[in-house]
């Protein structure tokens, strides 16, 4: 069985392309569909990889990072932001949150998984 | 379709907006002030003028503002689903080529000689890769474009989020001066509302800046 990753994000449709770009390579997923069902299902299951949305309802992309950086087995976990938001600010208030990364939709592929492919291998 | 044929972007339109919302508050302010039935206007009626003037500016700033904003955001949600509909019926396109081809070849290699590695001149290893790799792009295409639905749903939801603030700013600027027992006072209260309205300045910012369908660039920390 291929590497867990958890992804975050309250559209469908980007959770079902996010989905099918990882499988295709071989990694095992998970999603959630907002902050809070992420921060559930991380908790359930130690994913090897969070890839996470900004802007979802319950709580959002940064909150939720700083909620699994609380948790033991968060605290290396690679966490890559995939989102919309692309100002300085939001990605400088990710880094501070312990973002691994930012990734601005709408994503390709192929970049994804060189992405997930250098976190995690 | 999705915008019912309107076009958003075009100024006009929130200039007709704003007039009516403006026209709207001075008719009701009219009625009941007495203004506008002929009736000399009294004193305090005199001094509230200047206010009333000042809020009926600060409504018609607030309200071109926020629908000029929106149709701009309508129109670049446009321009996103046009952009994405054209990458997936091209990606279609190359689909069907692609499969006529591979329909061709295979006909060819069908009526080829048996036991030949290059059955109707067709490399099989060669005709599996190129067909195999062909799909995958296509494939990868599809789901860069496939995520329009995000972007143009986080679009409409900002430019509703605006009509709403709108709507509600208005109505409490309504409800102030309504509900005012000085009516210059009141007139100054709901342009003062108006101002700091904490729903307004939340919509100022759109967390979508995407102006195309293309891929978004990648940071690592």
């Amino acid at each position: 069985m291929g590497k867990l990753i958890l992804t975050v994000d309250d559209s469908a449709s980007i959770r079902q392309m996010v989905a099918f770009t990882l499988k295709s390579a071989g990694y095992e997923v998970i999603d959630a569909v907002d902050g809070e069902d992420g921060l559930d299902k991380a908790k359930g299951r130690t994913a090897d990889l969070v890839l996470t949305d900004q802007n979802m309802p319950r709580m959002d992309g940064l909150t939720l990072i700083k909620a699994l950086r609380e948790l033991n087995q968060y605290r290396v976990t690679p966490i890559l932001m995939l989102t919309t938001e692309s100002s300085d600010a939001m990605k400088a208030a990710g880094r501070a949150a312990g973002a691994t990364g930012w990734l601005v939709k709408p994503f390709d592929p192929q970049k994804l998984l060189e992405v997930v492919k250098k976190v995690i291998g | 379709m999705l915008l019912g044929g309107v076009s958003w972007g075009a100024e006009p339109i929130w200039r007709v907006l704003a007039v009516a919302v403006v026209a709207g508050l001075a008719w009701w302010l009219g009625m009941r002030s007495g203004v506008g039935r002929g009736r000399p206007a009294s004193p305090p009626v005199v001094d509230a003028r200047g206010e009333v003037q000042d809020l009926l500016q600060e409504l018609a700033r607030v309200s071109a503002m926020q629908c000029h904003s929106g149709g701009e955001e309508l129109e670049r949600a446009r321009g996103l689903l046009k952009e994405a509909i054209d990458d997936l019926l091209d990606s279609f396109g190359q689909m069907n080529r692609h499969v006529r081809a591979q329909h061709d070849l295979a006909l060819a290699m069908v009526t080829a000689q048996p036991g030949n590695p290059e059955l109707g001149g067709v490399n099989l290893a060669q005709f599996a890769l190129e067909t195999s790799a062909n799909l995958a792009s296509l494939a990868e295409n599809t789901v860069t474009a496939l995520q329009f639905q995000d972007l143009l749903g986080q679009l409409i939801g900002h430019v509703q989020a605006r009509m709403q603030a709108l709507s509600v700013a208005v109505g409490e600027a309504a409800v102030t001066v309504a509900g005012a027992a000085d009516l210059a006072q009141g007139v100054i209260d709901a342009r003062q509302q108006l101002q700091s309205s904490a729903r307004l300045e939340h919509t100022r910012f759109n967390p979508v800046g995407q102006m195309s369908m293309r891929p978004g660039g990648i940071e690592l920390f």
